[in-house]
């Protein structure tokens, strides 16, 4: 008996390598696809450099909300959060702050957007789900009450630098970051005591905290740094576009979950791997700016988004339902 | 065995339920708003009221339906924009079908998207959340096929059916709201579907022991709740008086507001329905209150948003969620 | 016996395998009309697999169920409930947020006239009928949420008889009652019986079973290894049967030298418990022994830190302990082996060796990094000691057997240093081998040094195993016995003072 269950396992294991390998082969795919189909102007510089730029803010933001996902929770303001940012960093700019105070107030802001939820969440014991519904409503509206609803130019060396400077005048510094952020998270997640209590209070968080998981601090610090880095998102897209206008990441949190959920992260939390984010992200980003390229009417991207979000779902739900029958 | 000191009839026991309390904040609310404004009490401001509230009021009482069995559904909003455009088109110049036609399609839209739903979130099994979700933003999308159209309303009969004031005062929309709410308290006070949907939301497990049609009753539960979203479609182009993709965006912020407020715990089997209507009254007396006080209309989404938090806190602490330790 | 009047139900080679364990293995039983059939086991024999079978709530692997000489493929609850099968489950399923009449009702609520409305008032009176016939004060209208344990179970009881049933499956259905509900119990059961229903009798308690039940069927191992007519069989004989071996065999007591006392409390109330006060002993194994909702589970609770303390003082070693949380009970020492490994001892999806060192995380490397070879060792190093039976230290616990996630449980405490192990029906669902294995560890684990508070409601371990008994019921301590003083008896009647 042991034996056959251990056949099982390994099996498991096996697909599970699998899992991220068929998710960056798909991806290769559809680089092929998209280059052949969409040629001249998919690998062309003025292509590629925005969809880079653009798949990095998404990355950093999916990167830290797989952490939140894992524990078994969901932050859907993150998208609020990033108009937020948006609208704060291009008033204090016009204020005449300095670029740098602007990055840590608005950092410190974000921190403080996670934080509420965090509370929330922990404290009240409320379902994160819809919580963080209405705080993104409340984080976008309070963005569109400090603008009044108006793009604001935010242009200041350091925050132009953020999205659209280059390190050795070659690698865009979007990228570092999103390089840091993966490095980061991987390593916290993966090989660091703080990830094993995050895996095990996905898992279960009953039996984590009866082993002495302090289960409430660890989800409260996962909502805080994931507001933070919305935020740091959200600096990466003002800069990229030179604007704060409380629109910026609208919908945004339903293709971030939707390529977190792809690259393996269960709703409920317990599984899923930064490696398969990242890849999830990736063929997202550039399956929709393939999509774009095509020129699809911007409605009609929500059609594609809300698809993909419940296509990706229930593959990965009728997996484990699947898995369940079985035994 | 230890004696249940508590005293028991279905009169105690609905006095527990939170429904008394709303009451009386509305009371309060009134005094406090009649006070604070003069035109509050004004019969055209009541209109007011009225006419927003039963848009909002169907819907709610759908989803009401919906979260007892322990569901949710966050994309009634957009299939009101759905079956409102859809009819809005085929009452076009040009098409011009015949009225039943129109409501039957528009009310058979909204059963189909809720049998959607309802397949996808028990036959797959997905969380109603993130389903509702996705069939949210994938309905508006096709809400946008005919957006170019700007379908205008000439039709009387529509016209009237979320306009018109009975004896110049009283508008009609009263009277569908109250038959709604009627109808779904009866159902789920003397029909066995609507006993089973508490069994459901209360215990899923037991249901299944028991032998109640879990899944069955759960699907149809989504369709009624699409089938009052597309109610409420029809009564948005009536008022008005043209079909626009994005009638019903963001409806879901103030309907889960609404039916939460209205002491259906988040997590099914518990909710009564007088309790959801006063809480429609409350919150569209708030939305009105903002716009008397002349609050700048993106405030008004910040303030809807913190009444969501406040009311699911609300929520948790009523289910004792916040004494749990992990 | 009046048993001849021909065969209700035959269950036929059944067998039922589940992940790591092969629950039913050929299982056969017959029952006739208006008999009360007992089927016997210990904990994990295969007893509630075999009548979820029944009942449709688990599919058969293979084997025949057949009604009244038919075949019945039981798909699910549906089908069992159209032939007339009832049960009432071990595990209290009630719906809460609803009344005692809509308990009662649930699911076959009484409609009248064409519309099927329902019909309120019929059922309000049936079920203060049903009440009244189970002499039991309790209001039709109460919100089962506000009830005690017992008077759940009396809800569900009330539920099962409300039905015309042929066959009525009872699961320990006296678990959480007092003797003076066990005799009206016992009285409709005779009730029943004149009626030609059929009955099956779960229960591990033998003097209930030699009351009541006409037959006896003994499971062990998912096996069915005796049937006795009542009156043809003695306690020893089905004692014997249900452990398969010498009872010395079985719980292999060592006599442990008993040194100062570890631990001290003084007055504990928190939620559910009053006043508790007890000591224990470097080595010593101490039962508590209470029905279900005598407040075992919250004494627990509130010893780990998981509930909050109201009042009282707990003492470790002579110091003061504040226990506020599983965090600080670990740091004290004190480990816990849950009632419900599945749902509150394990990370199910995780591998062995990340279920050993859960509570010991901060062990697992200088920094703030894992050292996995270090860890890879140590969950190694448990796997031997404790016997636990995987492949690889990588192996996902919820592949494991029932015994050996038991052992994973036990490892983890081992590996966070506790000196005070809490256990919670430690061998609740596992089958005899594993438990025999489980009870040396304990004992082993004494020898070392350490000491064990056992709560079990199986009363021939807590019996041979425990060095001292105390019962328990609503909350607080009703007698206290040494090993050699206890008896079944004792225990039961002071567990329901």
């Amino acid at each position: 008996m042991a034996e056959n269950a251990n056949a099982g396992i390994s099996k498991k294991r096996h697909f599970k390598i699998n899992n991220t390998a068929i998710l960056f082969i798909i991806l290769a795919g559809m680089f092929i696809i998209a280059s052949y189909v969409g040629r001249p102007f998919f690998f062309s510089k003025l292509n590629l450099i925005p969809m880079i730029n653009n798949l990095s803010f998404i990355g950093v933001v999916a990167a830290v909300l797989t952490m939140v996902m894992v524990t078994g929770e969901i932050d859907f303001s993150i998208g609020g959060n990033i108009g937020l940012t948006a609208c704060l960093t291009a008033l204090l700019l016009e204020r005449g702050l300095p670029g740098w105070l602007v990055v840590v107030i608005v950092l410190a802001t974000g921190a403080a957007m996670g934080a509420f939820n965090g509370m929330v969440v922990t404290v009240i014991g409320v379902n994160s789900m819809i919580a963080t519904i209405g705080t993104m409503f409340i984080w976008r509206g309070i963005g569109y009450t400090l603008t009044n609803g108006e793009s604001i130019l935010a242009m200041n060396p350091v925050i132009d630098y953020i999205g659209r400077g280059f390190v050795f005048k070659v690698i865009p510094f979007p990228i570092v970051l999103l390089v840091v952020v993966f490095t980061i998270t991987y390593i916290v997640m993966h090989h660091s005591k703080w990830g094993r209590k995050i895996y095990a209070i996905g898992s279960n968080p009953l039996a984590s905290f009866l082993s002495g998981i302090n289960v409430k601090k660890v989800k409260f610090i996962g909502f805080l740094i994931c507001g933070m880095t919305a935020s740091l998102g959200g600096l990466i897209l003002t800069s990229l576009t030179a604007v704060g206008m409380p629109q910026h990441g609208q919908g945004l949190e339903l293709l971030i979950i939707s390529s977190i959920i792809l690259g393996g992260t269960v709703l409920g939390g317990g599984k899923g791997t930064i490696l398969g984010t990242l890849a999830g992200v990736f063929i997202l980003s550039v399956l929709y700016n393939f999509l774009t390229i095509m020129n699809i009417y911007y409605f009609y991207m929500q059609i594609v988004q809300g698809t993909i979000l419940i296509l990706i779902v229930s593959t990965y739900e009728m997996k484990q339902t699947m898995i369940r029958r079985r035994t | 065995m230890e004696k249940v000191t508590k005293k028991y009839s279905p009169v105690m026991n609905f006095l527990r339920t939170p429904t008394p309390t709303l009451i009386g904040i509305y009371i309060v609310m009134l005094i406090f708003f009649s006070l604070g404004s003069e035109n509050f009490l004004a019969i055209q401001n009541m209109k007011g009221i009225f006419n927003n509230f039963a848009v909002f009021g169907i819907m709610a009482a759908g989803v009401a339906v919906v979260m007892v069995g322990g569901g949710f559904d966050l994309s009634v909003g957009s299939v009101a924009g759905l079956a409102g455009i859809v009819s809005a088109v085929l009452l076009m110049k040009g098409i011009e079908l015949s009225t039943p036609y129109v409501f039957v399609i528009a009310m058979v839209i909204g059963c189909l998207v809720g049998l959607i739903n309802g397949l996808i979130i028990v036959k797959v099994g997905i969380n109603p959340i993130i389903t509702t979700l996705g069939t949210l933003a994938i309905f508006r999308g096709i809400c946008y096929f005919w957006a170019d159209l700007n379908p205008r309303i000439y039709n009387i009969f529509v016209q009237n059916f979320g306009r018109k004031y009975i004896g110049g005062v009283f508008p009609v929309t009263t009277v569908y709201i109250i038959v709604a709410f009627t109808i779904i308290t009866l159902i789920f006070k003397f029909t066995r579907f609507g006993r089973n949907l508490f069994a459901i939301g209360g215990n899923e497990n037991l249901a299944r022991l028991v032998g109640i049609p879990v899944d069955r009753t759960k699907i149809i539960s989504y369709m009624i709740s699409g089938f009052f979203a597309a109610i409420a479609g029809l009564l948005l182009i009536s008022q008005l008086g043209s079909g626009r993709p994005e009638y019903g965006t963001g409806a879901e912020l103030e309907i889960i507001t609404i039916v939460v407020l209205g002491g259906v715990i988040v997590g099914g089997g518990k909710g009564n329905f007088l309790g959801v209507f006063i809480a429609l009254v409350i919150i569209q007396t708030i939305s009105n209150g903002l716009v008397l006080i002349d609050l700048p209309v993106y405030l008004r989404m910040v303030v809807k948003g913190a009444l969501l938090v406040l009311v699911i806190a609300i929520d948790a602490i009523r289910s004792k969620r916040h004494l749990l330790r992990y | 016996m009046s048993n001849s009047n021909g065969i209700v139900l035959k269950m036929e080679n059944i067998t039922k395998t589940f992940p790591g364990v092969r629950a039913l293995d050929n299982v056969s039983i017959d029952l006739h009309k208006g008999e009360v059939l007992g089927i016997l086991g210990e904990n994990g024999a295969g007893k509630s697999t075999l009548i979820k079978i029944l009942a449709g709530n688990y599919i058969k692997d293979s084997g025949h169920i057949y009604i009244d000489g038919k075949e019945l493929d039981i798909k699910g609850p549906a089908e069992a409930m159209v032939s007339g099968i009832r049960v009432i489950y071990q595990e209290l399923n009630t719906i809460d947020n609803l009344t005692v009449t809509e308990n009662i009702f649930v699911g076959e609520q009484i409609v009248k006239g064409p519309l099927k409305i329902v019909d309120w008032k019929a059922m309000t009176e049936q079920a203060r009928a049903l009440l009244d016939t189970l002499s039991v004060k309790l209001d039709p209208d109460a919100i089962v949420g506000d009830l005690s344990v017992s008077q759940k179970q009396v809800v569900e009881i009330a539920k099962a008889i409300s039905k015309e049933a042929k066959i009525m499956v009872m699961d320990e259905p006296t678990a959480a009652l007092s003797e003076e509900e066990i005799k009206s119990l016992f009285n409709i059961i005779k009730t029943l019986k004149k009626r030609g229903v059929s009955i099956i009798y779960i229960s591990h308690r033998l003097k209930e079973v030699f009351e009541i039940v006409d037959r006896v069927i003994v499971l062990r191992d998912g096996k069915k290894v005796g049937v006795q007519k009542i009156q043809e069989t003695d306690h020893g004989k089905l004692v014997a049967l249900m452990v398969g071996r010498d009872i010395k065999d079985m719980y292999p007591k060592k006599e442990v030298e008993i040194g100062d006392m570890v631990m001290d409390v003084k007055n504990l109330s928190a939620d559910g418990i009053d006043s508790i006060s007890f000591e224990l002993k470097k080595g010593e194994i101490l039962g508590i022994f209470g029905l279900l909702g005598s407040g075992r589970t919250s004494l627990v609770k509130a010893l780990f830190g998981a509930n909050k303390i109201k009042s009282g003082q707990i003492f470790i070693n002579g110091k003061r302990a504040v226990i506020k949380d599983p965090s600080t009970a670990r740091d004290k020492r004190v480990g816990l082996v849950p009632l419900d490994r599945k749902a509150e001892g394990l990370a199910l999806i995780m591998g062995v060796k990340e279920n050993i060192t859960l509570a010991n995380i901060k062990d697992l490397g200088k920094s703030f990094l894992i050292n996995r070879k270090k860890e890879k060792q140590r969950a190694e190093k448990w796997v031997d000691e404790v016997g636990i039976r995987t492949p690889s230290v990588d192996q996902e616990v919820n592949s494991l057997s029932g015994g050996n996630q038991q052992k994973v449980v036990l490892a983890k405490w081992l590996e966070s240093g506790s000196q005070i192990i809490i256990l919670n029906e430690p061998t609740r669902g596992i089958d005899v081998g594993a438990k025999i294995e489980i009870y040396r560890l304990i004992e082993d684990l004494c020898e070392k040094g350490s000491s064990i508070i056992m709560i079990s409601s199986e009363l021939p371990e807590i019996l041979s195993i425990a060095d001292r008994i105390i019962t328990m019921n609503k909350g607080r301590f009703t007698g206290q016995y040494l090993r050699k003083e206890a008896s079944e008896e004792k225990l039961l009647q002071k567990a329901c003072l």
